[in-house]
This record gives structure tokens, sequence and C-alpha cells, in this order.
């Protein structure tokens, strides 16, 4: 791993510190705490409250930037904006700070970060045949923030116990701009990608709150066929090696769909007019890079 | 490994594209119907793993061509696209090996091409950007702008339960 040769020397003596000290109790309580659905952090008294987990977010969300900016198109970016939050009003979680963007690569993706970031690439925008497909994917990426699923995966992980520690100098660190242990932890967890199970969840509440918001729930499988057909292929590299294979995600939701959502086909939009406007302005699908 | 100049003009003659792949599998027995509805009259009845070539999508709805050339509508979430390289012969075999010349082989990671991406690569060498962070503000949408998009598009909010009973239930 590439990660250690980016270690921030005070992170790195934090996360020496945080795995040497607690050590010995490592094997003890993290998996019966996990098993109980206990919160890791909780079990070692500290709280992932709603100022770390936006703190996490940020970071995430810095790290993600980094590797590939937001598309200089502002109303591409209002665009999603609307789309995305018009949806995030169907989860009954007014408390979150939803923040969209989608990021200038030409490589098909979506990611989320805690604390309400979602991304989609413009590669992925631009593979898209209407706005219910661009919702199923906003809608499952959302799914993955309202069930905290990075920020669960980042308490999970072997350097667990850094983390643990990081939360409280996460709350002490006002200021600071950048965490290098929680950063390098989050590089990890985007090349190495969620729980399967994680993943399914996020399809499966996807497509609900996608017809929640109107949309043709449909959507989001229609993607899942997109990636099917091109398996393999150049720009889904790092989609397709951490997430199940579409085939999987399509059968799981087969059979959690079943017949459950036909009725809403005619009266679900599948288009509008922005999608096809600002879709446009992106230019020709690209070549994989 | 080969050149990023290989890879380009590779790009640029248009091989290694993703494209549709129109050959599919049906994964469960299905009535070939003459619409897109439930109610529409059935061609035939096509068994499990009949092979089948995709012509267009419509909400839930995949229109088909069969093997023996009827074509009609399935449910979409029974069609199961084919891997390219397992279906496509002749030119199809020579696209497939070309394709591979885009990846290196000892690590599989696509050649990049100097721009900018989100690879396994291009995040272990990443640094973290805050102004970006920070820019994403600006395009924030108010909840009432949501309800105005949602208005002007003719989008209404459905009351749906989720599937199953772990969802949205967040420790």
């Amino acid at each position: 791993m590439k990660q250690s040769r980016r270690f921030r020397p005070l992170a790195a003596s934090l996360a020496l510190i945080a795995t040497f000290g607690l050590s010995g109790c490592k094997n003890l309580d993290v998996n019966s705490a996990l098993q109980q659905g206990g919160n890791l952090a909780r079990s070692f008294n500290h709280t992932v409250g709603p100022q770390e987990e936006r703190r996490m977010g940020e970071e995430s969300a810095a790290l993600l930037l980094g590797a590939a900016p937001l598309v200089k198109s502002p109303g591409v970016q209002r665009y999603v904006n609307q789309v995305g939050q018009w949806i995030a009003l169907q989860t009954g979680r007014s408390d979150i700070q939803w923040h969209f963007g989608v990021l200038d690569t030409s490589n098909v993706n979506a990611f989320a970060a805690p604390a309400g970031y979602v991304f989609v690439t413009r590669g992925q925008l631009q593979r898209l045949q209407d706005e219910s497909e661009l919702a199923g994917i906003i809608a499952h990426e959302i799914s993955h923030v309202l069930m905290g699923h990075y920020v669960q995966t980042m308490l999970k992980k072997d350097r667990v116990a850094a983390l643990g520690n990081l939360a409280n100098t996460v709350a002490q660190s006002q200021g600071k701009e950048e965490l290098g242990a929680l950063v390098n932890l989050t590089r990890g967890i985007y090349s190495a990608g969620l729980d399967k199970e994680d993943e399914y969840q996020a399809d499966r509440m996807g497509v609900v709150l996608a017809a929640r918001a109107g949309y043709d729930p449909f959507g989001l499988p229609r993607v899942l066929q997109m990636y099917a057909a091109n398996a393999g292929q150049a720009g889904f590299d790092l989609l397709f090696s951490t997430h199940p294979s579409a085939d999987d995600r399509l059968d799981k939701l087969a059979s959690a769909m079943a017949d459950k959502f036909d009725a809403l086909e005619s009266k679900s939009i599948k288009n509008t007019t922005a999608f096809s406007r600002q879709i446009a302005s992106l230019g020709p699908t690209p070549k994989p890079r | 490994m080969k050149s990023p100049r290989l890879t380009l003009l590779l790009l640029a003659a248009g091989l290694g594209t993703a494209a549709w792949a129109e050959n599919a599998t049906l994964t469960r027995a299905s009535d070939l119907k003459a619409k897109p509805f439930t109610d529409a009259a059935t061609v035939t009845r096509l068994q499990e793993q009949s092979q089948v070539t995709i012509i267009s999508n419509d909400g839930g709805w995949t229109r088909i061509r069969t093997s023996s050339g009827q074509t009609g509508w399935v449910r979409l979430l029974y069609v199961r696209p084919n891997r390219q390289d397992d279906t496509v012969v002749g030119i199809g075999k020579s696209l497939g090996t070309l394709g591979n010349v885009v990846r290196t082989g000892s690590t599989g990671n696509t050649v990049t091409t100097g721009a900018k991406g989100i690879s396994k690569d291009d995040l272990a060498h990443a640094a973290p950007n805050f102004q970006e962070v920070k820019r994403m503000d600006q395009y924030k949408v108010s909840t009432g702008e949501a309800e105005r998009f949602a208005r002007n598009n003719r989008l209404k909010a459905q009351e749906i339960s989720y599937l199953d009973s772990t969802d949205g239930q967040r420790n």
C-alpha cells in the first residue's frame, strides 16, 4: 500500500501511539461491540457525533476532490443539487446538510462521504439515458450516508484503534485542515470499497427513495444493466473492483423488488428537459482514458 | 507496459470503447409481451437462459429479439447483458485483445494519459483539496428550490416503504 508514504509525521505518531496504546484490548472488545450492533467509538467511550462526522465528511470529500475536481459548470452542479436535494427531502433526515457534486473525470463512478456529501463522475453522467437513472444513482449514494456505511467502515478497519483516538483528535483539532491518518484511512476505503451487504442495502433503499421522489423506480436497475454490459471495460475499473458484480446486484434487486413497483410505472417520471440540456452541455460520451 | 501514446492511438481509433452489449440471457422463464404492459398480449413463452438481443429499454421493460426472430417486451430485471468477450466473435475477438493492451500487465490498472481521474493510483497520490469542498457550498440548493424544481417537472412525492426491515434503521 502506498498510503504509508503519505503519512504526515504528526498523524503517523498519533496512529502509532493509538495502535500500541490500545493493542492490548483491540481483539477483546472490537468484534463483540460490532456484533452487538453498537458503534465502536461508543464502546471506547468516544462518540462520533455530528461534528466529528462532518469532519470525516470534509476530509473524505477533500480527498475525492483532490483526485478529480468539480466540473467547471455551475449549471450542471446546480442541476445535480436540485435532483439530489429533492430526493434527500424524501429521507426524513432534515438534520443532514447535503452537498452534491460532479467530479471532472471520464471514469464511471459515484461516491458518498459522511455527513451528506454525494459525488457522481462526469463519465457516469454522460452514460445515462434519463433523469430517473441519475436519481437511482444519487439515491443509492444518499442511502450510504443515511446508514452511516462509511463511518461504520472507518470504525471497522484495522486501524480502528487509531480512529478511536481520532474521534478525540478530530474534536480537538478545529482550525487544522488536514488529519493525515484520517485521510489515509479514507484513501483505503475508497480504494477497497464497502461491504457487499452495504451495497445491496443501498441498492434496495435507492430504488425506494427514487420512487418516493416520483421517479421511475427502474432507473437504478437500468444503470446496473448498463454496468453489466460494460464489465471489464476501461473507465469502469474502480467501480467494478469496489462493488459486487452488476449481475449479483440485479439478482438481489430482482428478488427484493419483485412486482412491488410495477404499478408505479405509469405515474412516475423518467426524464426532464433539464436533464437532456445539462447532459448535452457536457459533450459526447467520453472514450475511456 | 505499453506507452501512453499507443493507448491514446488505440483510443483515438475508437478501440476499447465501452459499447452496449446487445446479447443477453433471460434469468427466468418469461412471457414475451407485444407491448410493455403486464396485460398486453403474449407473443410467446421464453425459457429461462434463453439467448436474446436487447433492442431498447423502457422503464421496467426491455424490448428484445429472440433467436427465432420474434420481438417483444420482457421485464428488465430478468434480462442480463452478456459480457462482450463472451459472445462477440471475429472482429470482437481482436477488439478484446486490443482492449487488454489498454491495461498494464502487472497491476491491471488502466494506463493513464495524464488527465485526472479516480483510480486506485489517483486516490493514492491525491492531495486533499479543501478549497474545492468549500466551492460546493455555492451550488447548494434550498428545500424551497428543490420543491420548485419538482413541481416544474411534475415530480410528486409518494409514500413507499423500504423493502427490508433493516433498511433505513441506522445503529
